[in-house]
């Protein structure tokens, strides 16, 4: 280096740019003189560098790119949240609102409550105020919420133009058929409507009667009490058949009679009925069920005996004859033909049981009530009549109340004229009025054939249906929750209906479209026009008959906000027996040979019209658990016979037509016979019901059969194919020893007799129920702790609480693919054991929940710890820190948590529960899930939460009884208890503790917070 | 393939997937016809009830 110092002092005039340079480092020189850099223009060293090429290294960060836009951009659109700039004075935000109005599903019209939040209604429920439903609806009931938010509702009028449909406009489409009406002529027009209930509906009919002259209306239902009604016109003088007070039977003997689970007055029935099923104050009924099909009345018997329909005349004039043998009555009907012992001798039936059955019908005179299935002859109901005239039964008539007919169903000889006026080209209008004719009439009427001969068919209708598809015109009508209208259906009370949502879609409330055509300015409709008509009518007509105290005015708003209205007629009471009608009673054996085929409502779609909506298509069938198709229903030995087994399709010949459909093997099921449930097999009804089942009603005929809906001689045709029935829960080995009885062996079904339970009130447990050790040291709950008890002597199977909860917890259809690999998403199922031989089983009935374990096997496997424990022992579910690992699943012994494979809201019906509309229906206090997170019953925590709300803004803290869950709730036998398991003073309390109770599985020591309450089954005490 | 080229490949690939992932017009959608706003009025005619407590008043 130079000398610094001189530098410094005499720096050399010239510019720098480093030291190197300012003071020549010769190092610095050396390079100075080299172009680049040491190294600079070397060949790269391609081992030290990313293996990774510039172009892979784009096409790489591209394609993540593209990969990470895909799978980023697939988050709902959720809209725009903005508050209301005039908010309705209605609507408190958050705050749900509640409507009573009445259930138009069937002829039923239960009184209910209808859950709006933010003017969205969103579940159903009872209205307690009403004299007959008394806070309890059906599942059909609940599950028709979803009726409204169908993405198949039809959105506008169409007109068929070629051979499809096409959009119109109301104006003109009025205009057209206002002008067929106006020129009929000579011809006739018809309305064809189901049973009608409303009396302003039924005054409508008659100005359009007086507007048009020319018109007939037509009521039909496709299961129907007619039969029955005869009879005891008959018996009677009077086609009221009286309501029976189930709740003072002590026997109840029900011939192939599905009181508990079809038919109009399942609800009332099945409350009363349970009231006396009661372990508090140890009151319990006897039921004797002779039936073909094991149905849900058969599950629920004490006693059970399999006959089939076309038998059923022998067996009760045999029980006339072994009473009459025994004096305890003394008619004069000759039924010395039939006798119990040849019966039980041809039909296998237990001697034993028919010896009960007679002793306790002679012992139980006045108690007892003996009662036929709808679908069976008139002779069997004037027997029953007169068996019940003769022992005293008629005491348990209700003389209080008695049916009020707005309108009479017509018969099938009115329809049997209609069709061949219409074949003669003498009807020239037909208005399908909310009714779908061309699939559920009688098949040998040809109505589709016949409707060709019309030159107008005009369908009102929310959903297409296969009579829409054979119509000039179809008009889409509002929704149950979007019309005004009311109901008469009994002595003593009015109910109405009213909208708690405008129309969604341009639809038109069915019974303003009338009147619009009887104004004949098309130009007139105003959306209140039937509103107006129905207050008038009610003014005028009603209200002077009802002494209110009250203006209309306050009368009416009171009257709508109750729902129902007192009304002061009474019943016409029940006239003398006339004992002329016994020369009915032939004494001669009836007895047919080959197959009889029986056609069933179905327990979930009734006669069809709810084969559109998906939770009850994916309802397990109450008793053989199948999803989303119908069946023939056989039994083992006639199976062997015919050489079938479940899935084989068979060919079933009735009066020249046929009907291919699958076979299911059901235990309990008469031999010789089949079942076959309708309401399936529907050809243009939506995208939900399309393809699912099969339409029973190709063999459903006016003639020819014992009546119609039972037909004899029917031929079978094993076919080649097979056909995959879905099954949710599959049945166990009968056969093989270990499996045999297995949940009675593992406790988890407990039962006993209702003799062991008097003796011994603590057979079940001993006195003293044994608390098991538990290696983990029990964990303190000092406020309240949530407890559920389920009495299993009420529970009958019924599949309202499975409804109820699927409403309340936003619960998805998955569809019958994804139900047959066990993907289904209910949180509740109903769980059916059978028990004994295959060919005559005993049936227990257990609903399976999560059981809020307080030493839950699944908490301790989940690796995020998704699922917790509450303060206030709840199993709780953290969908944000699920990763869907199902170890909590596979660690569950009750098997009742449900993962979601798939976002089920789009898999299924290709988005179909994706649509704007159907968001609409969900709970907004429940959390919508999607894929890969794990789910189960939260015992409603969401109606906790809000207890809890409501309890500290009062000041106070929450008690048990503040909470009802939805399946509770929805319970109409109240065999669900919920409450807090360490409040004394509560109701709860009493079931928790009872000496029935117990937790199924208890030897894994898990301590569930629900209890069951074991079933007793009230048989006699040698059997116990 | 020359750099252009791919350059014009990826950007219209990219171009193609944020269209139908993110297009208003949702054209590619799986409910073509089913996006419509579904716009929610109460019945002011009707007569309400509120659930205070256990009880419905």
């Amino acid at each position: 280096m130079s000398d610094h110092k001189n530098d410094i002092q005499n720096p050399a005039p010239n510019y720098w740019r480093s030291f190197e340079e300012l003071y020549s480092d010769q190092k610095f020189l050396a390079e100075k003189n080299n172009e680049f850099k040491e190294g600079a223009s070397d060949a790269p060293n391609t081992d030290k560098m990313s293996p990774i090429s510039r172009r892979k290294f784009l096409a790489l960060l591209g394609a993540s790119a593209a990969v990470a836009g895909t799978a980023c951009s697939d988050y709902q659109d959720k809209g725009e949240i903005v508050p209301y700039n005039n908010k309705p004075e209605e609507i408190t935000i958050g705050k749900a609102n509640y409507y009573a109005s009445t259930c138009t599903g069937c002829s039923s019209a239960c009184g209910i409550l209808i859950k709006t939040r933010e003017g969205r209604p969103i579940k159903i429920d009872g209205n307690p105020d009403h004299p007959v439903s008394k806070g309890k609806i059906c599942s059909q009931g609940q599950a028709s919420i979803m009726g409204l938010y169908d993405p198949d509702r039809l959105k506008s009028p169409k007109r068929k133009i070629g051979n499809g449909l096409d959009d119109a406009d109301w104006q003109e489409v009025d205009k057209e058929i206002v002008l067929a009406l106006s020129t009929i002529g000579s011809r006739e027009i018809a309305i064809i409507t189901k049973e009608i209930v409303s009396p302003t509906q039924n005054e409508v009919l008659k100005d359009f009667i007086k507007e048009y002259p020319a018109t007939k209306v037509y009521s039909f239902e496709q299961f129907n009490e007619s039969i029955r009604k005869n009879a005891w016109q008959k018996c009677y003088g009077s086609s009221d058949f009286p309501f029976i007070k189930w709740n003072e039977a002590e026997v109840v003997v029900s011939l192939d009679a599905d009181f508990l689970g079809t038919g109009s007055h399942r609800v009332e029935n099945t409350r009363l009925f349970t009231e006396r099923k009661n372990i508090m104050n140890k009151k319990f009924n006897r039921l004797y069920s002779i039936e073909s099909n094991l149905s849900l009345t058969g599950m629920n018997s004490d006693y059970r005996l399999m006959l089939r329909p076309d038998v059923q005349y022998s067996f009760v004039m045999a029980v006339i004859n072994e009473l009459q043998k025994k004096n305890v009555i003394t008619n004069s009907v000759n039924a010395s033909a039939f006798s119990l012992s040849k019966l039980a001798g041809d039909f296998g039936l237990s001697e034993k049981i028919l010896n009960h059955l007679v002793n306790d019908l002679s012992k139980k005179k006045g108690k007892a009530i003996i009662y036929a299935g709808d679908h069976l002859p008139e002779n069997v109901h004037i027997a029953v009549n007169l068996l019940n005239e003769e022992l005293g039964n008629s005491e348990l008539y209700d003389t209080e109340h008695s049916t009020v007919n707005v309108r009479n169903l017509s018969s099938l000889n009115e329809f049997k004229n209609l069709i061949d006026k219409m074949k003669a080209g003498n009807v020239g209008v037909v208005i399908h009025f909310d009714t779908n004719p061309v699939y559920n009439l009688p098949a040998d009427f040809n109505y589709a054939e016949a409707l060709q001969n019309v030159d107008e068919v005009v369908t009102l209708t929310e959903v297409e249906n296969e009579s829409s598809g054979l119509s000039n015109h179809v008009l889409p009508i509002h929704n149950n929750f979007e019309a005004w209208g009311d109901s008469k259906t009994r002595t003593g009370f009015y109910a109405l209906q009213q909208p708690v949502i405008a129309p969604l879609y341009s639809t038109r409330q069915k019974e303003s479209i009338l009147l619009t055509w009887i104004n004949g300015d098309t130009t007139s409709y105003k959306e209140t026009i039937f509103h107006e008509y129905l207050m008038a009518n009610w003014e005028n007509s009603i209200y002077p008959t009802l002494n209110s105290k009250l203006a209309f005015n306050p009368f009416w708003y009171g009257a709508l906000h109750d729902g129902v209205v007192r009304s002061n007629d009474i019943s016409n009471g029940i006239e003398d027996f006339n004992y002329s009608v016994i020369m009915e009673l032939k004494n001669a054996q009836v007895k047919s040979d080959g197959i009889t085929i029986q056609i069933k409502e179905s327990y979930s779609l009734r006669d069809g019209r709810f084969a559109n909506n998906g939770w009850l298509q994916e309802s397990p069938h109450p008793v053989s658990k199948v999803t989303w198709d119908n069946y023939a229903a056989i039994s083992t030995t006639t199976a062997k016979q015919l050489s079938v087994k479940n899935d084989d399709v068979i060919e079933i010949t009735v009066n020249n037509r046929t009907l291919e459909i699958p076979v299911f093997v059901q235990p309990g099921h008469v031999d010789n016979s089949i079942t076959i449930e309708t309401g399936y097999g529907r050809t243009n009804s939506g995208s939900v019901a399309e393809g699912a089942g099969f339409n029973a009603n190709t063999i459903f005929f006016s003639t020819g059969g014992l009546t119609p809906w039972v037909y004899e001689g029917a031929a079978i045709k094993k076919l080649s194919r097979t056909y995959n029935l879905v099954v949710a829960q599959t049945i166990y080995d009968f056969t093989e020893k270990d499996k045999k009885d297995l949940p009675q062996k593992r406790g988890i079904i407990r039962e006993g007799t209702v003799e062991q339970y008097l003796n011994n009130p603590h057979f079940l447990n001993g006195k003293e129920h044994k608390v098991l050790e538990s290696v983990n040291p029990p964990v303190p709950y000092d406020g309240v702790k949530w407890g559920m008890s389920i009495d299993l002597n009420k529970c009958l199977g019924c599949s309202e609480c499975f409804i109820a909860c699927n409403v309340e917890n936003n619960i998805p259809v998955v569809g019958k693919e994804e139900v047959d690999k066990g993907r289904e998403m209910h949180w509740l199922r109903i769980d059916r054991y059978y028990s004994g031989s295959a060919e005559d089983p005993k049936v227990s009935l257990q609903p399976m929940l999560c059981q809020h374990c307080d030493q839950a096997p699944c908490e301790v496997v989940c690796p995020v710890v998704a699922t917790t424990h509450s303060p206030d022992g709840l199993n709780q579910m953290i969908y944000n820190r699920c990763v869907g690992t199902r170890y909590c699943s596979n660690n569950c012994p009750y098997k009742v948590r449900r993962f979601n494979f798939f976002n089920f809201r789009d898999s299924f019906n290709d988005g179909y529960q994706e649509s704007p509309v159907f968001a609409l229906l969900h709970n907004p206090e429940v959390t919508v899930r999607s894929r890969g997170v794990m789910e189960k019953c939260t015992f409603c925590v969401q109606r906790i939460a809000e207890a809890r709300s409501d309890a500290t803004r009062e000041g106070r803290t929450i008690k048990g009884s503040d909470v009802t869950t939805a399946c509770q709730d929805a319970c109409v036998t109240n065999a669900i208890n919920f409450g807090d398991i360490n409040d004394a003073n509560e109701e709860f309390y009493k079931y928790r503790n009872h000496e029935l109770g117990y937790y199924v599985l208890e030897e894994l020591n898990v301590i569930p917070n629900v209890t069951y309450l074991a079933k007793l089954r009230n048989t006699h005490s040698e059997e116990a | 393939m020359e750099r252009k080229k791919f350059f014009s490949v990826f950007g219209l690939g990219m171009m193609g997937i944020l269209f139908t992932r993110f297009s208003s017009l949702k054209l590619f959608s799986k409910i073509p016809n089913n996006k419509k706003k579904i716009k929610v009025k109460i019945n002011p005619l009707a007569v309400k009830r509120q659930k205070i407590g256990n009880k419905n008043v």
